[in-house]
């Protein structure tokens, strides 16, 4: 995988008010720390440059951070540990990045691409259900993969994929449980199963309410009398 | 409609809803989903009326993850009497939605169909409500 670089500075101040300025200004409170370093790196990012890494989706794998402090430059290897969002804004709040040495293997998570359309959804009308997005994979950083292609074109009804069948690259081993499904395809339900379904829940609903109903009923009749 | 078969109590006090969500704020199994903004309680009826527009709306085909849950007791006094005598009886349940809750997720469809299919299940709900899908639901 293509090693991605990113430009970072440091910061000296910490606390929620700082953080919040920073992020008025456009910038991302970050954090550097690894087993070999005692303290924490405290750092921040440009919005802009991080929006750019995580739409070409390459801050999956190493990325080479260009440490600014003035006017002293330094550069480091690391992977984005974690990266935490608002939400409700849809913003970026902080990011963890975790220093790498190369000769060290690392655990990290890589997202599952399915590639073409299952024959079961084309020929036989069936639901495609992913059931896994992402596996856990042990690896040197210099082979972490941008993601993992599986190909389901192959895959029929009631036919599914797990874990363990996946083809991985050479040196990454699979941590996930090699049992669990990816993406499996299930039959078509019938159109007329579904109006049967909703036909008997809603009798079943008013039988439900009628007890209470009759009571409120009584009530209102006393009461017009 | 959804209820729980059974509660250790049978009449819970009301709470307050503080905060956003910080648990269910993810799309967990389908590929689209409906995000709830604003604070509120749902009940099991708006839950079901919800749930019946989007089965109507794909008709077949597709799956759909109902994210919420109404395990919540409401009681309610009945009419025309006088304060006092104890808290009245469970009338109906309802789900403790926060902002950022997804309520309903989608898988197996088009992007266009779920996005039909949510935007009447939104009628049905008392709250405003956004559109997600997996690619933009943490960052556009």
């Amino acid at each position: 995988m293509e090693q991605a670089k990113l430009v970072v500075e440091l910061r000296n101040k910490k606390g929620k008010e700082i953080n919040k300025k920073l992020r008025r200004e456009g910038n991302i409170p970050a954090v550097l720390y690894s087993p070999h370093d005692e303290k924490n790196t405290l750092l921040k990012v440009k919005k802009v440059d991080l929006l750019k890494l995580t739409s070409t989706k390459k801050h999956r794998g190493m990325i080479n951070l260009e440490i600014n402090e003035g006017e002293k430059k330094s550069d480091r290897l690391a992977i984005i540990k974690d990266i935490q969002y608002n939400l409700l804004k849809k913003e970026f709040v902080h990011i963890d990045f975790y220093g790498v040495t190369l000769k060290e293997k690392l655990t990290v998570e890589v997202g599952i691409e399915l590639v073409g359309t299952p024959a079961g959804v084309k020929e036989g009308g069936g639901i495609l259900e992913v059931g896994l997005r992402e596996i856990e994979i042990e690896c040197l950083p210099s082979q972490i993969p941008e993601s993992l292609k599986v190909d389901i074109s192959h895959l029929k009804i009631n036919d599914h994929l797990i874990a363990g069948e996946l083809e991985l690259p050479e040196g990454v081993r699979l941590l996930t449980e090699p049992e669990v499904i990816v993406a499996a395809v299930h039959p078509p339900t019938k159109a007329e199963e579904v109006a049967e379904k909703e036909e008997k829940e809603e009798e079943g609903g008013e039988v439900k309410g009628t007890p209470e109903k009759t009571e409120k009923k009584g009530v209102e009749e006393k009461a017009e009398k | 409609m959804l209820q729980p078969t059974r509660t250790k109590y049978r009449k819970p006090q009301r709470g307050k809803i503080k905060g956003c969500a910080n648990k269910g704020n993810l799309l967990a199994f389908g590929e689209f989903g409906l995000q709830g903004l604003e604070p509120c309680w749902i009940t099991s009826a708006q839950i079901e009326a919800a749930r019946i527009s989007i089965n109507h709306a794909m008709k077949r085909g597709g799956k759909v993850w109902i994210r919420i849950f109404p395990d919540k007791a409401v009681t309610k006094k009945p009419a025309e009497t006088r304060m006092g005598k104890g808290k009245g009886a469970p009338d109906h349940w309802v789900a403790v939605v926060k902002p950022g809750r997804i309520l309903f997720e989608l898988g197996g469809v088009d992007k266009d169909l779920a996005k039909e299919a949510l935007r009447l299940a939104a009628h049905k709900l008392p709250i405003k409500t956004r559109f997600i899908s997996r690619e933009e639901q943490v960052v556009e």
